[in-house]
């Protein structure tokens, strides 16, 4: 069930590319013709950041996991090795989101508190588009905690 | 700011072993780099969060899904199929000649794709059946292939030239000008070593019953050429588009992705959902796996840069009076020796920040230096035990790893006589970035 979550995620996030692609394009006409389309720019870049990290979790669900990394020792491991490294991996790759996502947390928190920076384009605090990465390591740390739990109960296969 | 080297030392111990436990490079470089900072600086973790941000928040790495779309819709099977054609017509020409068509797929793969693992794997569907068919043994049809599809890094447009300018802030469409010419001369050496390789293979190329679809006459050439022409449009808007001035790099990798998806839908017919779903999800994996790398990097960059290893490497490198081309001898056995262990991209994010100020108190150009970083990185997806290319090709032409390591030897030795030739040649990376006004 949750691959398939994952999978159908990566497909609307690929979606939110393609439809990028859509707004650039039309920014080139628009500009050809005078029309104002400076907020595109913004829009593309933090749409695409914001799926990129939100769908970080959806990585961690996928049969395969796509990020890159050497397998020598797990490749040569047996069965049950190589399910306590990927326990290990796993643990150690939450441990840097649930970092990376309590500072991020923190500096949303300053943010909200002061209020005074703002995306100058869209007229956006930057506390919301800080927002993705407590938001995306809060999801990522869910997901592969469940993840950590079906090796454990061997119903990764 | 550290002055001992006894801390980095400690980092690069604690990376290798998260490394070496199969922890994912971008996680581990993260981990490593704010446990760096945690215990060594009295930064707050918060900045160097907000600098990953900053660094993802780019219009320059935008491009970067765009390119993965585009490849991955000219990977559609009826636009993969009109392309296999395309190599068995051009490999009935001589003997030797589907070995040439093969490179030269490459390529022309290279000018859309931008990424050596995409092009390995798009070219692994389209060009390895044909190859097969020919009768050519399988792993040195997978060694061409891993080999020749190294090009798209160096060949416009290129994501580790994206990257590179992102890091180094140098423009990226003079970065893929400064590829072309290395680029173009590592296409003709693979090829010419390919073909004559091929020719004295102990075998009968199979060509007439390989390429049925093409007619001996020829008189399907045209024809063919017709149905190409789509797909031959595509490097000729990405790069017309940029160098005219029309587009931005990312401008025109966004119209690619129009182009491409008009092509497969509406002139080669592909509207299979199943199909165009693949592409649109095996494009977002690949964006997803990317921004992290960089997202991973930039902590590492920033805790790198914040306590001093940059300085302290160019200290080092003053203090042993190294001159330019020893600098580039150092790098590149530094880049082949890391390689060997780390995935390409990975390499040039975690080197280039580090190098980066060295090279320019050593008045390398940043064209050269691009170049030269790019080429280990080509070495490096062919280098054993973490070669990217060879576990793709690995798989897609069901070789053993250990027979296709065999059969790459001769093509990495080759790699690295280029590699020499564009490290103390500069001109052919400098050249035509410095002649073309735009």
């Amino acid at each position: 069930m949750l691959r398939r979550v994952d999978r159908t995620i990566c497909l609307i996030f690929g979606l939110v590319v393609f439809l990028a692609a859509c707004l650039i394009s039309l920014s080139i006409v628009f500009r050809e013709t005078g029309v104002g389309h400076s907020w595109i720019d913004p829009v593309v870049r933090y749409a695409i950041l914001w799926c990129a990290l939100l769908g970080l979790w959806a990585s961690s669900g996928l049969k395969q996991d796509p990020h890159i990394s050497a397998e020598m020792l797990v490749s040569r491991a047996g069965p049950d090795m190589a399910r306590l490294l990927g326990v290990i991996r796993y643990l150690i790759a939450i441990c840097f989101m649930a970092v990376l996502g309590y500072y991020g947390w923190v500096q949303v928190a300053n943010e909200l508190r002061t209020g005074i920076r703002e995306q100058s384009i869209l007229s956006l605090p930057y506390a919301w588009l800080h927002m993705v990465i407590p938001l995306g390591a809060a999801l990522y740390v869910m997901v592969t905690l469940a993840r950590i739990r079906d090796i454990i109960l061997r119903r990764d296969r | 700011m550290l002055t001992s080297a006894w801390p980095w030392l400690a980092f690069a111990a604690s990376l290798i072993f998260l490394l070496a436990l199969g922890v994912p490079i971008a996680f581990a470089m993260g981990f490593c780099a704010l446990g760096m900072l945690f215990v060594a600086s009295n930064v707050p973790l918060t900045v160097a969060v907000v600098q990953a941000f900053s660094t993802l928040d780019s219009y320059v790495l935008v491009s970067i899904p765009f390119f993965m779309l585009s490849g991955q819709i000219l990977n559609l099977p009826s636009t993969g199929a009109v392309l296999e054609e395309f190599v068995a017509s051009i490999s009935r020409r001589f003997r030797g000649a589907p070995a040439f068509g093969a490179v030269m797929t490459c390529l022309f793969f290279g000018g859309i794709t931008g990424s050596s693992a995409a092009e390995a794997a798009a070219v692994s569907k389209t060009v390895l059946p044909t190859l097969n068919r020919i009768g050519y043994p399988r792993e040195f049809s997978a060694a061409v292939l891993a080999t020749a599809s190294t090009l798209g890094i160096l060949i416009p447009p290129s994501i580790t030239m994206i990257i590179f300018g992102a890091i180094a802030e140098v423009s990226v469409p003079r970065l893929f000008l400064a590829g072309v010419v290395p680029g173009f001369i590592g296409a003709a050496t693979m090829a010419g070593y390919a073909v004559w390789r091929a020719r004295r293979l102990p075998m009968q190329e199979q060509v007439i019953e390989a390429a049925p679809s093409v007619g001996a006459d020829g008189r399907r050439r045209l024809p063919l050429f017709v149905r190409m022409l789509p797909i031959l449009g595509m490097p000729v808007i990405l790069m017309g588009g940029i160098y005219s001035g029309i587009f931005t790099a990312t401008e025109s990798a966004a119209v690619l992705v129009i182009y491409a998806a008009i092509v497969a839908i509406f002139i080669y017919k592909d509207r299979d959902p199943l199909h165009l779903g693949n592409a649109l999800r095996d494009c977002f994996i690949g964006t997803m796996t990317i921004y992290a790398l960089v997202m991973g990097a930039s902590l590492f960059g920033f805790s790198a840069t914040y306590l001093g290893l940059p300085q302290m490497i160019s200290r080092a490198i003053q203090e042993m009076n190294l001159s330019g081309w020893q600098f580039l001898l150092a790098l590149n056995i530094i880049m082949l020796v890391a390689g060997m262990f780390i995935d390409g991209l990975s390499l040039l994010l975690i080197i280039l920040p580090v190098m980066l100020p060295a090279a320019k108190a050593l008045n390398i150009d940043l064209y050269h230096l691009a170049v030269v970083m790019t080429v280990n990185i080509e070495i490096a997806v062919l280098t054993p035990p973490v070669g990217l290319n060879l576990f793709v090709l690995s798989k897609a032409a069901d070789v053993p790893l250990e027979r296709l390591i065999r059969a790459i030897i001769p093509f990495i030795v080759l790699m690295f006589v280029l590699l020499m030739v564009f490290s103390y040649v500069p001109i052919l990376s400098t050249w035509l970035p410095r002649a073309v006004e735009f």
